[in-house]
């Protein structure tokens, strides 16, 4: 399995934050280690496709403050988004089993990730729109 | 050309957090190769879940998951700099619908063809469907979600047009009459639970049309 990995993670820096790197194998990992399932290698197939464009490569510099700015706007997080945004990425819990989990509708679930994404996506939007040729 | 119907960022947070279904996940990655500003939203999202991961440390993934990971990362580093862009679109494509295996392409309707993807979890099914050129599929509701994203040629229906890359998401309760275009239509499809044909005709036929 590990091989598997090995062959499959490569690291762009163009794409990713290291940090975002590890998430996405350690996802991978665990993915792999449920069930024989195999989701993990569609994700990992994405990473091989041939991009249209050259993709811009003004996110490196950016990478320390992507990072920064994600911590930020996790730690102002209202604590019931940020509940339901660890047990998503973190814990890998599908929005249905996080509803059954914390006893509360799956519409609930959905418009709290919902909003965090909002604010998590916000925290980078600026930097994206510089990246847009 | 760029697609112009995408996923909501809800559902691009789940696939980017490994939460989603097999089927679900099959039909987001085929849109996300097609889709550059939707790989740039599951970076984005991929980030979100690093910081976590770095907060988490130890409580999060098991010790061990997180060490074989950080293992294989620094085993990489030196030796693989970029990666390896070797699929085409339409091969990557291919490659994601070939991870599982496909049956053969079955009659269906008139002009319809459907071609099964045999996924482990059979919980939300996925499979390709094959309109020919200006057919009408029946008026039709779906008791549970269903991610339509189209491979080739284009559909119609009363939400709009959806061409090459297009993705729709429908929830449960949603119903249309999807026509395809002027050429071909091939969809890749993930259904969770049934569909419900509606009108006279679509009741007498209902018993006969297996998705």
């Amino acid at each position: 399995m590990l091989t598997l990995w090995r062959k499959a993670g490569y690291f762009d820096p163009l794409r990713a934050t290291p940090a975002a790197w590890v998430f996405a194998i350690a996802r991978n990992l665990r993915i792999d280690g449920i069930r024989r399932e195999r989701r993990a290698q569609v994700h990992a197939l994405l990473d091989r496709v041939e991009p249209e464009a050259p993709e811009q490569p003004d996110n490196l510099v950016d990478i320390d403050e992507r990072q920064r700015r994600v911590a930020e706007a996790l730690q102002h997080l209202p604590p019931e988004q940020a509940e339901v945004v660890r047990m998503s990425f973190i814990e890998g819990k599908a929005h249905g089993e996080i509803s059954k989990c914390l006893e509360l509708p799956l519409g609930t679930v959905k418009s709290r990730l919902r909003l965090a994404m909002v604010r998590l996506r916000q925290a980078l939007a600026d930097l994206a729109e510089e990246e847009t040729p | 050309m760029m697609p112009t119907r995408h996923p909501s960022d809800l559902l691009l947070a789940e696939f980017a957090a490994g939460a989603l279904d097999e089927a679900s996940t099959l039909v987001v990655a085929a849109h996300l190769a097609l889709c550059a500003q939707c790989r740039r939203a599951v970076a984005d999202f991929e980030c979100i879940g690093g910081v976590l991961l770095d907060e988490a440390g130890a409580g999060g993934f098991s010790v061990a998951k997180r060490s074989q990971a950080i293992t294989a990362i620094s085993a990489d580093l030196p030796q693989q700099p970029l990666p390896r862009r070797d699929l085409s679109i339409a091969e990557s494509v291919e490659a994601m619908i070939d991870v599982y295996g496909r049956g053969p392409w079955r009659w269906i309707g008139p002009g319809v063809y459907r071609c099964g993807i045999n996924l482990e979890d059979k919980g939300v099914r996925a499979f390709m469907l094959r309109g020919a050129a200006g057919t009408e599929l029946p008026d039709h509701s779906h008791s549970g979600s269903e991610l339509t994203l189209v491979l080739k040629g284009e559909f119609s229906h009363e939400l709009g047009r959806f061409g090459v890359g297009d993705m729709e998401e429908a929830d449960g309760g949603i119903s249309h009459a999807p026509r395809i275009g002027n050429e071909e239509c091939i969809c890749l499809v993930a259904m969770a639970g049934t569909i419900r044909l509606r009108g006279l005709l679509g009741r007498l036929i209902q018993p006969f049309v297996r998705l």
